[in-house]
Order: structure tokens, then sequence, then C-alpha cells
């Protein structure tokens, strides 16, 4: 397959307002892709449109979301439902408030792996470890037993990124995934993702810091007031930036 | 660069939200109607409360005729005559040849009836007093006196539980230890425990004023902790540091900073809290502990019909039951709606 | 001329040393950056600076009155219930006897200092943008007439764009007001920008400093290399 998913003029509307206007991208399997742009731009409400957890006074006008060669706005809630945890994953900006404080990470680690396979108790409970591993979590086991606020913030949002991939999605879906962390961190965490671009997961990357985004993603969308203002692989974007926010936004880096 | 919108506060915008709660606003309008009425009482009450008949006991509503014969009159009402049954049963009778106009704007009230007929919109009680009048009379009492009490209990929650909120330490401890003592005693107990408290030779107006301070004792402790636990995170806002590098003194900060936020939070359990001293003050009058006869409130209006043989018969009695509940459930649901109003989640058309 | 003294300042929270042997001195005109990630002691040290908490052991002098601060939150460094105009009067409270004329003329010239629009005095923080609100803070620091305004993390919260826009403002109102400006940050861009000198914090202790370019090209503690790397972390 060429591409994973496939945004076709999504445009989604708060009451007579546009959050999203007629956004077109593709993410190719294997690949990191990147929405840059400020608050307000509309970069969430995509990545909510695509997993299709928008609250219920935002409308989707127009638009289709092929994933897997599928229309995702055709699924039912059921379909939605197995996949979401299956086949697309989601990491949030704040990791405390993603995570249950009632459960240990473990637990909920499990819960996915229950819902979406068949695999027995000790099964899930293998590829829990290997995932927490996977991620770089200094000791899996204890990670496991650990109850979110047991953890630090760097560990919890790895142990966010390993709830996220268990299920063994092709696509991640990123939002803000390190803007709570320190930078040392999130240089770790950006590590991480290239890691899971070479196991050929695809990561949409969303986030407003372009000088991180463009040290990992392969292509870059700069996205404003709803719009898609430039787009484009990494370098080109960067190197000859065409539209004036880009530049704008490119300088402030400097 | 800056949004056009209205300058609101979101003082503004939080009551905006509640206009927009239709069950709130019904409930609303009703709580305005009923102090209304209460307030006007001597002028929409066609009987003073005192005022009895014993001719006329426990005489059903008297109908309101607009026809006389056939044909359209000024509005009168029948004469009732008292009969006894075979089983001495009260029976009243219509005489038809008696009419009494209603007068208007008479002596200070807006609809009376020349003696000695007489109007009873909701019926009588024992004592030939009429009940719609007493009713009204005693929504002053009922409706007051939970206000009164609140007022008292929110002062009382508010600088208690602002004072130990924001110094902590030792002071928040005694605060609320004392806090903690006054609700670990069931309310119903220690409200009669106070009654019993007050001397016997009261008279009506220190009764009045006993039961109120007695509401508000039992109920500041739980508004005050409320406002403690709001005073503790509020005092770690960046604004409240801002002020004291500013050098504004604590006490300043306390009422312009803090306080003004807990109030808009308990305004709601003021709500709920008015509607709970109503009822005490219904279960204390009832007992026949509260605000004695002739004065009536709602509570002691109840206590007559206390019997079942009068409820039977004269089925009206239980009417001041009904604005109780009128009364109770608008504060209640008004107090829902305010804090649903100033819930930042629960507010529509913010992002 | 030193506007600020810190004199070995210890800060321990039970078993947790927040500050460990702290000593730094702040000339009149400096624009000192305080960098580490969180944990470091840095919001400790700016707590103590501006007389909130007080140190365990050691002193920090300055003039009275002389420092200010801008948060880091532009939605929680503004009562939500209060008016610009409120907010603004707040800072004046120790020049209260001024008259309302005086106090209006004030807050207007303030605001347009700050770029802002002079209008809205009647307006409430709700109705701005969080790089609206940080020039209100900014505004309301500044009428208190601080020789030294402590910046705690004040841009850390805004968008890339705006966080220039605000990095600018500073700029020109440094020089429009003589101040001296403690800068604590994560970010060591906007340090590289900004800043002339510059303090490394650690698990409480004080690493590296010295001059921004030096430091910034050639770190010596393991630690602020690592902090550069991960602030270079970038292929633009």
């Amino acid at each position: 397959m060429n591409t994973l998913l496939s945004i076709n003029n999504l445009t989604v509307a708060v009451g007579s307002k546009m959050l999203v206007n007629q956004v077109s991208f593709d993410v190719p399997p294997g690949k990191i892709v990147a929405i840059a742009g400020g608050s307000g731009s509309g970069k969430t409400t995509i990545g909510l449109s695509i997993l299709r957890l928008l609250s219920p006074s935002l409308r989707i006008e127009q638009g289709k979301i092929i994933f897997e060669g599928k229309d995702l706005l055709g699924f039912s809630k059921e379909d939605m439902r197995q996949c979401r945890g299956a086949r697309i994953g989601m990491i949030f900006q704040e990791p405390l408030s993603a995570f249950d404080p009632l459960f240990t990470i473990g637990q909920q680690m499990d819960e996915v792996l229950e819902a979406h396979t068949k695999l027995s108790k000790q099964e899930r409970f293998k590829k829990i470890l290997e995932t927490l591993s996977e991620v770089e979590l200094p000791d899996p086991k204890r990670a496991y037993k650990s109850f979110p606020h047991q953890l630090s913030g760097g560990m919890r949002q790895r142990a966010m990124v390993a709830q996220a991939i268990v299920g063994g999605p092709s696509l991640v879906i990123a939002d803000e995934p390190t803007s709570s962390l320190d930078v040392t961190l999130q240089v770790k965490i950006m590590e991480l993702f290239r890691r899971l671009r070479q196991k050929n997961i695809s990561i949409l990357l969303i986030a407003h810091d372009l000088g991180m985004i463009s040290r990992v993603a392969d292509e870059i969308m700069v996205l404003r007031q709803g719009e898609i203002v430039e787009k484009g692989l990494t370098m080109q974007v960067i190197n000859q930036p065409r539209h004036e926010y880009t530049r704008a936004l490119l300088e402030a880096f400097q | 660069m800056t949004k056009v919108i209205n300058s609101n506060s979101r003082t503004q915008m939080a009551f905006a939200s509640f206009r927009r709660n239709r069950m709130a606003m019904v409930c609303f309008w009703a709580l305005i109607v009923l102090y209304g009425v209460a307030i006007f009482a001597d002028f929409i009450c066609p009987y003073a409360y005192k005022d009895e008949d014993r001719n006329y006991s426990y005489c059903p509503p008297t109908a309101v005729e607009f026809l006389d014969h056939g044909r359209w009159a000024c509005p009168f009402v029948y004469k009732h005559v008292l009969t006894f049954d075979a089983i001495h049963r009260r029976i009243y009778k219509i005489d038809p040849t008696q009419k009494y106009p209603l007068c208007f704007l008479k002596g200070g009230r807006f609809c009376t009836v020349e003696a000695p007929g007489r109007l009873y919109l909701w019926g009588a009680d024992a004592r030939g007093r009429d009940l719609f009048s007493r009713i009204w009379y005693g929504a002053r009492i009922s409706l007051s006196i939970g206000l009164l009490g609140v007022a008292i209990s929110f002062i009382l929650g508010l600088l208690i539980g602002g004072i130990a909120g924001y110094y902590g330490g030792w002071i928040d401890n005694v605060l609320m230890h004392l806090c903690e003592m006054f609700m670990m005693i069931p309310g119903f107990y220690l409200m009669l425990a106070l009654r019993a408290a007050v001397p016997e030779n009261f008279n009506s107006v220190q009764v009045y004023l006993s039961v109120i301070i007695i509401l508000a004792l039992i109920g500041w402790a739980s508004l005050a902790r409320v406002i403690r636990g709001m005073t503790l995170s509020l005092r770690e806002r960046d604004y409240v540091l801002a002020a004291k590098t500013l050098g504004v003194p604590d006490f300043v900060i306390i009422i312009r900073h803090i306080l003004p936020q807990t109030i808009s939070y308990s305004m709601a359990t003021l709500m709920l809290t008015v509607s709970s001293y109503i009822l005490a003050e219904a279960g204390l009058s009832v007992v026949g502990l509260g605000i004695q006869d002739p004065i009536p409130s709602w509570g002691n209006l109840l206590s007559d019909a206390m019997e079942i043989v009068p409820v039977i018969f004269a089925p009206w009695i239980l009417l001041p039951g009904l604005f109780i509940f009128i009364a109770v459930m608008s504060f209640n649901v008004v107090g829902d709606g305010l804090r649903d109003a100033f819930d930042p989640m629960f507010r529509e058309g913010e992002s | 001329m030193s506007v600020l003294q810190i004199q070995n300042v210890f800060k321990s929270f039970g078993s947790l040393r927040a500050v460990e042997d702290v000593s730094i001195i702040l000339q009149q005109g400096d624009n000192l950056a305080i960098v580490g990630e969180s944990g470091c002691g840095k919001t400790t040290l700016a707590k103590m600076i501006m007389g909130i908490t007080k140190p365990d052991a050691g002193f920090i002098k300055a003039e009275a009155h002389s420092l200010q601060m801008v948060f880091q939150d532009p939605n929680s460094s503004l009562d939500p219930l209060w008016n610009v105009r409120g907010i603004l009067k707040e800072a004046l409270w120790r020049n209260r006897i001024l008259s309302a004329l005086e106090l209006q003329e004030k807050m207007e010239q303030m605001l347009v200092a700050v770029g802002l629009s002079a209008q809205i005095l009647n307006r409430f923080p709700h109705e701005f943008s969080g790089g609206e609100r940080q020039r209100i803070a900014i505004a309301r620091a500044l009428l208190a007439n601080p020789k030294i305004l402590v910046l705690d993390e004040a841009v850390s919260a805004l968008d890339t764009l705006v966080q220039k826009q605000i990095i600018d403002l500073l700029k020109k109102l440094k020089q429009d007001f003589n101040l001296t400006y403690i800068f604590i940050s994560h970010n060591l861009r906007l340090v590289r920008n900004f800043s002339d000198k510059i303090i490394v914090m650690y698990k409480g202790k004080i690493v590296e400093q010295g001059q921004v370019q030096t430091v910034l090209q050639f770190p010596v503690h393991p630690y602020t290399q690592q902090l550069l790397q991960a602030a270079f972390y970038t292929n633009l």
C-alpha cells in the first residue's frame, strides 16, 4: 500500500466557525509526518477527527479520512472502537490526565490487549513487558506494577508511548507529546519515535516546536488558523520556505 | 489584535448562562413570586393572620361567584351556614339568599368582603382563620428565617474558612477542629438542644431571632470547610503572589482576591442551605418548638394537620406543605443552576 | 553597582535539598539567565529572591521594593474576576496617594509602552490571548517601578512566534526603563538571543556560570553540555 493514511479536504466546524478548513495530506507507512502550528491552528482537532473523538459540538462538514484503504468517517462506533488502540494509537500531552490514577500501568496496558487481542494472560504479560523495555523503561517489571503518579514525568511519557503501541498499531498520533517535559527528556522521546519509525510504525506528530520537529520528521505541514500554508519534505520546508508564515516561524527560532 | 467581544466579567457570563437554563429561571421566578406576595401580604391578603370567626370553623373554600341567577354580576360570595349531619360531621350549606359582594381596595387590602360574610379562598382552619392569609403571612416568617439564617452562616463561614485556609498552620488546625465539633452533632438534635436553651419567657420576636441564630449555628461549619478548601488552593495562585510582592496586606488580599472567587461557587451551596433552613424551621414549628401560634409559619400551620380527622374532612390545611415543597424545590433548582452556570466545564460555546 | 546580592543561600524541604550554597551578585543593567530543568532549584531560588520564601541559611540583599516578577502561566497570573484597570491599579498600591487622573495616565502610558491599546482598561483577562496577558502582567510589574525584573519562564507557555514578540518587547523595555533582568528558563535558544550572563543549575547547585556566548560555545560541565545538545537538537 502506498499511503497509510490519506486525509482529503477535511473540514471541521463549531457553530459558524471553521476550525479546520479543507485540509489534505498523506502519511506514508513508516514515516514521521509533522503538523506544526500554534495554539488555535486546529492541529489537535485534526488528530481528534481521525480518531473520531471530537466533542459533540464539533461537526465534520466534509472530507474523507482513508486509513488502510477504508474511510474512517464511515465506520460505526464499534468499528472505531476496534480501530483505536489496535490500528491507531494516540499519545497525549499530559500523561497524568491520560492515565487513570487508580490503576497501575500494567493493568491499563493489559486492558488494551484484552480488548483487542485473543492472547492469554501470560502472553499479554510477556508482551507488555516487551513493550515496556522497548520504550527503554529501566525496570519494566517495576513499571508494570507502578501507579502513574509513582513514575517521573519522563517515565510516564514513555509509559504512554508503550500503551499506545502495545496493541500493535501501524499509526501513532502524538499530540504535543513532549511539551510538558524537560528538554533533555524531549530528546529521548524523539529518539524513541525514530526507533518506532524503524519498525515501520508511522507517526503523525502534532507540535508547535518547529526546531524539535525538524530533527525527526520526514515531512512537515505548517498549519495556520485551520489551513495548511505549506507542506513538503522537511529539508525543503526548512531551507526553502515559500509562505511568509513559515518564514516568520523559522525566524523566530534563530 | 484583541477579539471584539462584549466586555463581560466572568460573573456576567455566568448569569447569562443561568438565564439560558429554563428550569432554573422558572424556579427563580417562582421564588420572586413567593417573596413578593409575602412582602405585600398586608395588601394582597383579605384578612390579618389573627382574624378569626368561630362560626366558620373548617369552612371549605368559598367559591367566588360571577353569575347571579344566570346574569353577570360583581363578584360575590354566598353565605355559608354551618350544619351538622347525622354523625356530627361538619357540613357547610350555601345560603343563596345572602350575598356578600367583594369590596376592592378597602381598608388597605386588595379585596375583602363585608362582615359578617367571609371570603375563604383556600378554606379556613379550626378557628375560622383564613388559610390563604395565614399562608402568606406565614411565608414572611418561613422565607425570611431561611434567608437571615443563611446570611449569618455565610458571614461566619466566609470569615472562618477564609482565615483558616489563608494562614494555615495552627490557626487552621484550631478553626477546623471547631468546625468538626459542630459538624459532628446531628443537625436536628443540635437544633433541639439549642432550642431548649432558649428561655421560656421569650416573646415572639425573641423566639424568631433565636431560631435564626440556632439555624445559623448548625449550618456554618460545612460552608466554612468548603471555603477553607477553596482558599487553600486559591492562595497559591500567581495573582495572589503578585499582590503580595506589590505590598498588598494579607487581609486585603483575602477580601479582594480570594473571597470573591469563593462567593461564586458558594452561592450554589447557599441556595441549598436556605432550603434546608426552611425545612429545619418547619420541623421545629411542627413540633411546637418554633414560632408559636397565633403568628403563622408554614411549619406551625402544618402542625394543625397532624391529626387524621381534620385532614380527611378539611384537606386544605395541608396546603402549607405544598408551599414548603415549592420553596425548597425552587431553591434547590436555582442552586443547581447557579453551580452549573459558574462551573467552567458546563458553559457552552467555550473552546 | 550591585543591585542584588545572594550570599551562600541554602533551602531544604524536609530531606530534599532544593538550593545548596548559591551565591550570585547582580549588577545594574545585567541580563542574567538562570537555566536548569525541573527540580534544579531555580523556582525555589526565584521565590527566595522575591522574598516569598525565606532561606534556611545565607542572606539575600537588595534595595527594598526594587524587585518585581512576571510569572509563567498567563492564565493564572491575572485575577480573572478583575478588569485590567483593577489589575494595574493594584501595582500602584504603594503609591495610592496619586490622584485618579494621575493613576489613569500612568496606566495608559504603561499599556502603550508594552504594545497594547490604552482603551483596554475596562476589559477582562479572558478576553485576551496568552501573549497579550503576559504584556498586561509585564505592565503591572513595571508600574511598581522596579529596578530588577524576575522573569520566571515568562514566555515558556507561549507560541514560538509570540515568544519572539515578547522577547523583543522585553529588550526594548530594558533600555527604556533601565532595568536589570533575571531570566529563568530551560530554553537555551531563547537565552542565547536574550541574556548576557548565564548560570546553570543542577540539583540545587550552580554548576557553571559566565558570559552567555562563552558558556554556550565552550561548555565545561557535562550537564551544560547535555542541555546544549538537547536545546539545539534541531536541523534548523
